[in-house]
């Protein structure tokens, strides 16, 4: 499969990121008006210095920032097909610091910095795209094909 | 497909966006309602609620209109003794819909409408681009 090579795995996962942000950013927009609600957001894989180590232990505390220490390595347990995992938008944390205002209604959305982020996000999704299609031509270029 | 998922979002905000509009039209055009009745009350203006819904379906929290509740501050009273709902004073009741404030509950309504629309033309384009790896 072509996901097996470590550069379409680590660039399908950067998309399937991005497509994720780009569905909370969008929760953001939608709910600039609406009162009591806080923007999410999620954090960068890898960009963090202080997260390394193997891959799984990587992404897990990114999982929920009330998560910490061996709770967040593992997350919940399940031992029978009744128990509830917890759903994946818990891999959202609710952006408390960076916020611009608050305004009474306990709204804290700020549009412009939302418009920011959802462009940013699609300029990285497009580079990812485009380093994908690149990878794929020189793949036809090993088989011999035209690129 | 989280695309889609993030496309619904988005259009749930114009949707909301939308019925705001509609309220906000609907206090303007009746800005100068008078009662019908003598010692009636005038137009009351409404005012709009948003509600956060977790679509449970989707996992995603879209948000909808709730409740469209009355405007419950007094209305004003203009001196107009030649109306045919004058009370014993002179006095007319007015609705209580100032035009300024909803001046600009429209304009950020219509900013509001507008980062949905820009997010929907992102994610489009996100897609559209997904897409174009096939066609390499």
């Amino acid at each position: 499969m072509i996901h097996d090579l470590p550069t379409f795995a680590a660039l399908k996962e950067r998309m399937r990121f991005l497509q994720t942000r780009q569905k909370l950013l969008a929760q953001n927009v939608a709910n600039a008006d609406t009162p009591g609600f806080r923007p999410k957001d999620i954090r960068q894989l890898g960009i963090d210095p202080a997260s390394r180590g193997s891959d799984a232990a990587r992404r897990l505390p990114m999982m929920g920032a009330t998560m910490t220490g061996a709770s967040a390595a593992y997350g919940l347990t399940t031992t029978s097909p009744m128990h509830i995992t917890p759903a994946d938008n818990n891999s959202a944390y609710v952006d408390k610091g960076a916020t611009y205002e608050t305004r009474p209604s306990g709204n804290a959305v700020d549009l412009e910095n939302e418009m920011l982020k959802v462009s940013q996000n699609q300029i990285d999704f497009q580079t990812a795209a485009n380093i994908y299609q690149r990878g794929l031509a020189t793949l036809k270029i090993a088989l011999g094909r035209k690129a | 497909m989280d695309f889609f998922k993030t496309l619904a979002v988005a259009a749930s905000g114009l949707r909301a966006q939308a019925g705001r509009m509609r309220v906000i039209s609907e206090n303007i055009a009746n800005a100068d309602t008078t009662a019908t009745t003598k010692g009636g009350d005038p137009y009351r203006r409404k005012v709009v609620t948003f509600q956060n819904t977790l679509d449970a379906e989707m996992g995603v929290q879209t948000v909808a209109l709730g409740r469209i509740a009355k405007d419950r501050s007094d209305f004003k009273t203009v001196y107009e003794p030649g109306h045919p709902m004058a009370d014993a004073n002179g006095n007319v009741k007015k609705p209580n819909v100032d035009s300024m404030v909803e001046m600009i509950d429209m304009r950020e309504a219509q900013r509001s409408y507008e980062a949905n629309l820009n997010v929907i033309t992102n994610t489009r384009r996100m897609l559209a681009r997904t897409l174009d790896i096939l066609r390499a």
